[in-house]
């Protein structure tokens, strides 16, 4: 049994898009580095991961992360790409294809 | 002996048919200290209060049904931000009412020499209370009646002087609408449930207030350490330089995201304006400075100016943003900010005002209501005049507003074909600013919270997945985790201080809570299972009130909306909570709380909690 159109399309696209150049922007909006509402634009290679982007940070706010998000077994920080919160167990592994909008906010809900 | 924390009496008021300038009838009677360890003060004794004062024949707007005014032993305190609460019987459910409110109104009665004050009757002409410690005075307030809070505060100020605090309501409580509040300090309110029409119902616009006591606590020392134990655990908190630097609008965009904004009614759960009525653009466009309330550590309200200076208070809190914003679909938070200085000065609840005009709108764009109804008015999702319009028109009782005025469950009522569908409420009172749909057991929280469709006994959204394990979209976990969290405020209700401030500021934990009651009052064995204890029998006492007014399982329930309809958007895109889902978590929160599978409490539980002959005897 073949994939499914819009499954096959999806990898289609990202073999044909795989190791080529474009960016992503990311936005803070709780404090890393002592600051908030602060964000970069990193270059990436389509394909890579999550956690290789952040990596590229400078190496203080990605321990930052690293402690807030991806060592407490339940993060009081979470990530949206495109306004879409990214679950727990696919923080790490999730790839980035190019013009991606990242935000990593504290889930501080309550008035 | 008057324990330490504590003024040691209750001031009991009757209005009944006086004139200004006539004698009063009042008393003062000592607090009872048989039943203070078991309820402490606040929210615990203002219930027991409330429980023996009034009955099921007690209509929310009769004269005798008490306006009580409570406090608790750590307000006054140097502790963390002193809370009043009004407790009285809700004209917008029918059922028990505790709302709160900072600003510095707390203190003043504690240092007036009272714990609770407890105002039944009605004045024969509109009067406001002076209370100046054992001075207790009906005056006339014809020359603040009809005024906005804003001005009659400022008026009776003049008239007393800035050491007064002043208690008052809007013209939309002298009208009688179930939802207005009561105001302080110009900008904190009681908004839920309608204390201001329990005020206007009484003809009494105001209550002034004015002390020289202290309040004496038992280990002055050991209070000062544990203050700096405080600043400790605030440099450590995760979230408190955020709220302190923002406020609760910092929520506004973590709830977009995660999709429990309340948009357009509660059709979505984000908001495609998010950026432009966040804490950042509030920050950009229309901060001044911060403030805060009564011996607070860490302030977190905004006092912002908006319209190049026309409008200027302390907010939008998060709430407003989301009732009066996305929910009405309005993507302008100068906007916004008038809204809500609207509501502040007719004194109505922006929560309840935000659900009530967003349900009119759902009405309006589904053609269930025309502009033959709404008075003219384009009543569209994302009309900002009409939005203001509207406040003006409910606060007033004009027009169609007069429809409005009465709540979102009546307003169905009366509007009728498939509205009530998406009347979106929880016992009458409307809901605020999570969608449960991103959050089942935020769903929970409304249906089991004493005073109807609530956020503040319980917020499982607030921290998704910390400390608890619990199913987001199921219900594994979810009673076990609202029970929880409802508990724990409980002590801090008694107190009272701010639970907001103690939860994301200083993440206190039960043991904390006991460890103040022990520094302030000298109870030197009081402890967090004691507390935990506590909890359950003030959480049940309430519940015996309102199953007392004939409340049962039938009304611990969902608007239609939430429970069988998809959310569109957001992580909780397609999921429907269900009858099935919902009655699961209902029946497990029944058998942690001790309640009979109708949501009674049961002989077994009542007698383990201290309670048999406090409550009497139950509908079965």
């Amino acid at each position: 049994m073949g994939l499914p159109n819009l499954v096959a399309g999806k990898i289609i696209r990202a073999q044909t898009m795989e190791n080529s150049k474009t960016q992503v922007q990311i936005r803070f909006l709780a404090f890393f580095g002592s600051r908030d509402n602060w964000g970069v634009d990193l270059d990436i290679t389509t394909g890579e991961t999550l956690i290789k982007v952040f990596g590229r940070i400078e190496q203080s706010i990605y321990e930052e992360i690293e402690e807030k998000l991806f060592r407490p077994q339940h993060p009081r920080y979470a990530i949206a790409i495109n306004g879409k919160i990214v679950p727990q167990d696919q923080m790490k592994e999730i790839r980035l294809w190019g013009g991606e909008k990242i935000t990593l906010m504290a889930r501080l809900v309550g008035g | 002996m008057v324990l330490k924390g504590y003024a040691g009496r209750i001031l009991f008021i009757n209005l009944d048919n006086k004139k200004t300038g006539e004698a009063l009838q009042y008393k003062t009677e000592p607090l009872d200290e048989k039943i203070l360890r078991k309820l402490i003060g606040g929210r615990g004794y203002g219930a027991y209060l409330l429980y023996n004062l009034s009955g099921p024949t007690t209509k929310p707007l009769d004269p005798q049904n008490p306006f009580i005014l409570s406090t608790g032993p750590l307000t006054g305190t140097p502790l963390a931000g002193s809370k009043f609460a009004v407790i009285t019987k809700s004209p917008l459910t029918g059922l028990f009412l505790d709302s709160y409110s900072g600003g510095e109104l707390a203190g003043e009665i504690k240092y007036a020499g009272y714990d609770h004050i407890v105002i039944q009757g009605r004045c024969a002409q509109p009067s406001y209370l002076f209370i100046e410690d054992e001075k207790v005075e009906l005056r006339d307030a014809s020359h603040i009646w009809g005024k906005t809070t804003f001005d009659a505060e400022e008026i009776l100020i003049k008239e007393h002087g800035g050491e007064a605090k002043i208690l008052v309501t809007g013209p939309a409580g002298e009208n009688l609408v179930p939802f207005a509040c009561v105001c302080t300090d110009y900008y904190h309110q009681s908004g839920r449930g309608g204390a201001g029409a329990v005020m206007g119902s009484k003809n009494l616009k105001a209550i002034a207030v004015k002390g020289s006591k202290d309040v004496t606590v038992s280990d002055s020392e050991g209070l000062k350490k544990f203050r700096q134990y405080l600043q400790e655990k605030f440099k450590k908190s995760q979230f408190g330089d955020l709220r302190v630097k923002y406020g609760t609008p910092y929520t506004t965009t973590t709830a977009s995201l995660i999709g429990v904004l309340p948009t357009r009614n509660f059709q979505q759960g984000s908001f495609e304006g998010i950026e432009k009525i966040n804490c950042f653009t509030i920050k950009e466009k229309i901060w001044i400075s911060d403030h805060g309330c009564l011996g607070c550590q860490a302030p977190c309200m905004n006092f912002v100016k908006a319209k190049k200076g026309k409008i200027k208070l302390v907010g939008p809190e998060y709430e407003t943003i989301a009732l009066l914003g996305s929910n009405v679909g309005v993507d302008d938070i100068e906007r916004i900010a008038e809204f809500n200085e609207l509501c502040d000065a007719y004194g109505v609840d922006t929560i309840s005002c935000g659900g009530v005009i967003a349900f009119a709108m759902e009405c309006y764009e589904k053609g269930i209501i025309d502009k033959k109804m709404t008075d003219g008015l384009d009543l569209r999702f994302g009309n900002a005049d009409a939005v203001v319009e509207m406040i003006i028109k409910i606060a007033k009782r004009e027009g169609f507003g007069n429809v409005l005025a009465d709540g979102v469950k009546k307003a169905a009522e009366r509007i009728g074909k498939e509205s009530p569908h998406f009347a979106i409420h929880v016992k009458g009172m409307e809901l605020p600013g999570y969608e449960p749909r991103g959050a089942f057991a935020m769903g929970l929280a409304y249906a089991t919270a004493t005073r109807g469709g609530c956020h503040r006994r319980a917020k499982p959204v607030e921290i998704p997945q910390d400390r608890f394990k619990y199913d987001n979209f199921g219900f594994e976990g979810n009673a076990q985790m609202v029970k929880k969290l409802q508990d724990f405020r409980e002590p801090v209700h008694c107190g009272i201080l701010c639970d907001a401030l103690l939860r994301f500021c200083f993440e206190l934990e039960m043991k904390d809570i006991a460890e103040m009651y022990r520094l302030v009052v000298g109870w030197e064995d009081i402890s967090a299972p004691e507390l935990t204890q506590l909890a359950e029998r003030i959480y049940t006492l309430t519940r015996c009130y309102n199953v007392r007014e004939g409340m049962d399982r039938k009304d611990d329930t969902l608007p239609p909306r939430i429970l069988h309809d998809p959310l569109p958007d957001g992580p909780g895109q397609g999921k429907v909570i269900g009858d099935e889902t919902f009655n699961r978590m209902l029946d497990e929160y029944y058998v942690l709380r001790g309640w009979d599978s109708n949501g009674i409490p049961t002989p077994e539980t009542l007698d383990r909690l201290g309670l048999t002959d406090m409550v009497g005897a139950l509908p079965k």
